[in-house]
Parts: C-alpha cells; sequence; structure tokens
C-alpha cells in the first residue's frame, strides 16, 4: 500500500498540471462552459471580502459622475435624463418615419417598456487587461446577456456579457473585447454620425462622417461636443441615445487627411471604478429594433 | 504550518485583488498592482517547495475562475490554464532564486513579487496569444498586453515592498516560515 500512496503522490501533481496545460492550450472556451458554476461558487466565496472593499472605495473615492448637491444636484440629473428620452423618442421617431416609407412597419414595435434596476458593482475581472465588472444581480433579476448597463440612468457603460443566477459580468464599451458602435455627435442643427471603436486606454476612437451645412461648409466636431449611442443594429432600442461620452480631441484622419477623427472620453471617467450600475431590463422578445425586423418575410 | 490561516490569506488577496486593484490602477491603460502575486511570492519564498506548487496551482486556477474572457461579440468566456501556469512558472522562479536572497528584507520580497508578477503575466499572454491563434476570437493586442503586464509587475513590486511589512511578520505568526533565518543555500534545499 505504501508504494501505491507513493505513485498517486508522484503522478498527481505532473497530471494536474498536464490537465491545465491541456485546458489552456487545447481546448476552446466554448468547450469550458462548465467551468460558469465554479466560477460563480468562488465569486460567491470572494464576494465578503470584495464587495466591502469595492462599497468603501466607491464611498472614499470621488463619484465618477459628480453632480451639484441638493435641489439644483437633483434638477441637472433630471434634467439628464428627461434630454436622454427626448433624443431617444426623436431618434425612434426618425427610424419609424424611414420604415413608414418604405411600407415595412411592424405592429408588434410599440413603445418598448424599460425596467431600470439598480445593482452594485462586488468586483472586478481579477485581470484588468480583460476589464469586466462583477454586479450581484443575475438571472433570478432579470439580468441576461445583452442587458444594458448605465450609470446614473444616461451614461452608457456597457452591456451584459455573462449572466449567472445571482451575478453577472458587464463588458465596458471601452473594452476592446466590446466591438464598434455607431453613434452621433450632437451639433447644433446637424448632428455628426461616427462609427467608435475602443482603444484600448479608456477611449473610443472612429471616423467622423463628411457633412456639409446649407452654405457648403464642411460641418466639424468640436471638443466637448456630446456623443451620444445611435446603433440599431446592435443595440437595443432602450439604449438609443443614451450618453456615451464627450470628444477630448479632433484629429485629421490618416487614412483620409480632409476627414476627422474623433477620441470620445466617457463622462464617468473611468467606467471600471463606478460603485453602482443602473440595469435596463426589457421584456424578452424586444431586445433589438433589428430582431423583429429580421424574423419578418 | 497552519493551512487554515494560510487559506485566510489568500482569500483576502482574491477579494482585493477584484477590488482595491482596479482603485489603484494608474490612468485608464490598466496598471495596477497585485495582491495575489504577492501572496504567491510570499508562498514561495517561506513555503517547502512541494506545498509552494500545489499553493500557485491552486491560486492559479481560482484566478482563472475570476477572469473572465471577453470574446469578440460582447460575450464573456472562461478558460482553466492561463493563471495556473502562470503563476506555476513564477514559483518555480522563485524557488529557484530564494536561495540566493535574504528572505527576510522587504526589497528582497518586493523584488521577488515584481517578478512574480512579470513571469505570470508574460506566461498569460504567451497562452492567450497561442490561444488567440488557435481557436477563441479574442480582442487583443499582444505587445501591448506585454508592456501593460510588465509596468504592472514593477507596480506589483512596490506594493509588494510595502505589504512586506505585514506578510514577513505574519509568516512567522502562521507558522510557515522557516525555524532559522539563517539556514540557506543549499542546506536549506536539503532541508525541504
Amino acid at each position: 500500500m505504501p508504494s501505491r500512496g507513493f505513485s498517486r503522490a508522484v503522478w498527481l501533481f505532473p497530471a494536474c498540471v498536464g490537465a491545465c496545460a491541456v485546458l489552456a492550450l487545447a481546448v476552446p472556451s466554448r468547450r469550458q462552459a462548465w467551468m460558469r458554476a465554479p466560477a460563480q461558487l468562488v465569486e460567491l466565496l470572494v464576494a465578503p471580502v470584495s464587495g466591502p472593499v469595492s462599497r468603501l472605495c466607491a464611498w472614499v473615492s470621488p463619484r465618477p459622475a459628480p453632480a451639484a448637491p441638493g435641489r439644483l444636484g437633483e434638477l441637472e440629473q433630471e434634467n439628464a435624463e428627461l434630454r436622454t428620452q427626448l433624443l431617444a423618442a426623436s431618434a425612434e421617431n426618425e427610424h419609424l418615419r424611414g420604415l413608414l416609407s418604405q411600407a415595412r412597419v411592424l405592429a408588434a414595435q410599440g413603445a418598448v417598456g424599460v425596467d431600470q434596476l439598480p445593482a452594485p458593482v462586488i468586483g472586478a475581472s481579477a485581470d484588468l487587461a480583460r476589464p469586466t465588472l462583477t454586479l450581484r444581480v443575475g438571472t433570478r433579476d432579470g439580468a441576461e446577456p445583452g442587458t444594458v448597463a448605465t450609470v446614473s440612468f444616461v451614461h452608457l457603460l456597457g452591456r451584459v456579457a455573462d449572466a449567472r443566477p445571482r451575478s453577472c459580468t458587464v463588458l465596458p464599451i471601452t473594452a476592446r473585447a466590446s466591438g464598434d458602435l455607431d453613434a452621433v455627435i450632437m451639433r447644433s442643427g446637424a448632428p455628426l454620425r461616427t462609427r467608435l471603436s475602443p482603444a484600448g486606454d479608456g477611449t473610443l476612437v472612429g471616423d467622423v462622417e463628411d457633412k456639409r451645412d446649407g452654405a457648403g461648409e464642411p460641418v466639424l466636431p468640436g471638443v466637448g461636443d456630446e456623443v451620444r449611442l445611435r446603433d440599431s443594429v446592435r443595440w437595443p432600442a432602450s439604449a438609443q441615445m443614451l450618453l456615451i461620452g464627450r470628444v477630448e480631441a479632433v484629429e485629421p484622419s490618416p487614412k483620409q487627411p480632409l476627414r476627422k477623427i474623433v477620441r470620445v472620453r466617457p463622462v464617468v471617467g473611468d467606467l471600471l471604478r463606478v460603485g453602482e450600475v443602473v440595469l435596463h431590463l426589457t421584456p424578452a422578445g424586444s431586445r433589438t429594433r433589428t430582431a423583429g425586423a429580421e424574423e419578418g418575410p | 504550518m497552519n493551512g487554515l490561516a494560510l487559506t485566510l490569506v489568500v482569500w483576502a488577496a482574491l477579494g482585493l485583488e477584484l477590488s482595491l486593484r482596479r482603485v489603484l490602477a494608474l490612468g485608464d491603460g490598466g496598471i495596477a498592482p497585485s495582491f495575489v502575486a504577492c501572496v504567491v511570492a510570499w508562498m514561495a519564498v517561506f513555503l517547502p517547495a512541494k506545498q509552494a506548487r500545489w499553493w500557485a496551482l491552486g491560486v492559479g486556477l481560482v484566478l482563472d475562475l475570476l477572469s473572465p474572457l471577453p470574446l469578440s461579440g460582447g460575450f464573456a468566456g472562461h478558460a482553466a490554464g492561463p493563471w495556473a501556469l502562470g503563476l506555476l512558472a513564477a514559483n518555480e522562479i522563485v524557488l529557484a532564486l530564494r536561495p540566493m536572497v535574504m528572505r527576510r528584507s522587504p526589497v528582497a520580497f518586493g523584488f521577488l513579487a515584481a517578478v512574480v508578477g512579470a513571469s505570470a503575466g508574460l506566461v498569460v499572454v504567451f497562452v492567450m496569444v497561442l490561444r488567440g491563434a488557435l481557436f477563441d476570437d479574442l480582442a487583443w493586442s499582444p505587445a501591448r498586453e506585454a508592456w501593460v503586464r510588465i509596468a504592472s509587475s514593477l507596480y506589483t513590486g512596490v506594493v509588494g515592498l510595502l505589504l512586506s511589512f505585514g506578510l514577513l511578520p505574519l509568516a512567522d505568526l502562521i507558522g510557515i516560515a522557516p525555524a532559522s533565518p539563517l539556514i540557506s543555500g543549499r542546506a536549506a534545499r536539503n532541508m525541504q
């Protein structure tokens, strides 16, 4: 029997290392979905440390979206929410007018009810090069992959990338893996369309469309202009016109010197430092406006 | 050795890794200290080699579970192994270096924490580059990731130096430190 015990001790460690090497180098992540259960268990075990420390840090460090104190702050917040709703309604109207003109309006495309669910951040990815946030809400609360996450209701944070029963993982829009998004730069009278890509340093960069005013002069973006989401293909209706950030820099495009590229930074600063997130829960089946259209004839 | 106390230290380090690390990040580039790297360096310095290897492998696997893998298209997956292999490789480097350093020196401890952070990070980058080339559709820039991890390891070294004032006495307290700090080199290796 001692020899058997010795044999097990000798082979167990190399076997574990070999298993890790095989999982790391030969098994795609789609075949490692079974890891979600132990991952959730580990998250729950670590949450008693990471949750209170996260709340303490959110309390100690300045709020990401500073608001004026008292009644003025409440009015400013209300103003920002109403402005977002107005712009979203305008975008919806424009979209519906386009559909009407093509006689392709679907009866099912009514107003989308959105429930807003505040969710505390209990941690971030252990690997900040792959930035994600972990929230203490999950599928039992209504969160599911694709659910839109915001800060203070109007600042776009990102989307739920993975949801477990009691927690979910949010991928910020500034993470490289979140992909491109279409947006509009709010110039008075002449909004400019742009396609933004995460730069990897907490900002988004994109080419601006070439647009001219009535006098033939080019309409140029300016530093400080608001940039809002306008991407009905990849984002649901409830996310349209949410605030992405402000233009931080305008430079000539290296590909086409006559056109401009903009660098946009979220108003809330570093999206990984937020302490609380608001999820926009939409009824099942109304995730994206185009989904219904794609299902049609 | 008090295994429960060691588990509590690892648990606290993992909690800080998920919460305090993002607050201490420099700018928006992801350069941040790793508390787990400090604890792995601490265990590699004081534990017998065999136990240190098991702990490094275990902590690495837990770190893999806590590091969702953002895939193109906005979805997240998991991959077991990158951090486990990375921390195991880093642990081996510290095991090789520890006869040559003063275990109780805060500066030496900071240096070893930086070595753990850099070597584990580079192994992770290597594994992820291979995964990206073979099957996973990852949004990765290997050169940038390597730079971020090396810069983070320097930051980890500084934090490790500060943490050493708590961790080095703690090794005595929970009974993982060798009986005599004067025994080093070949004699220490023979003791293991």
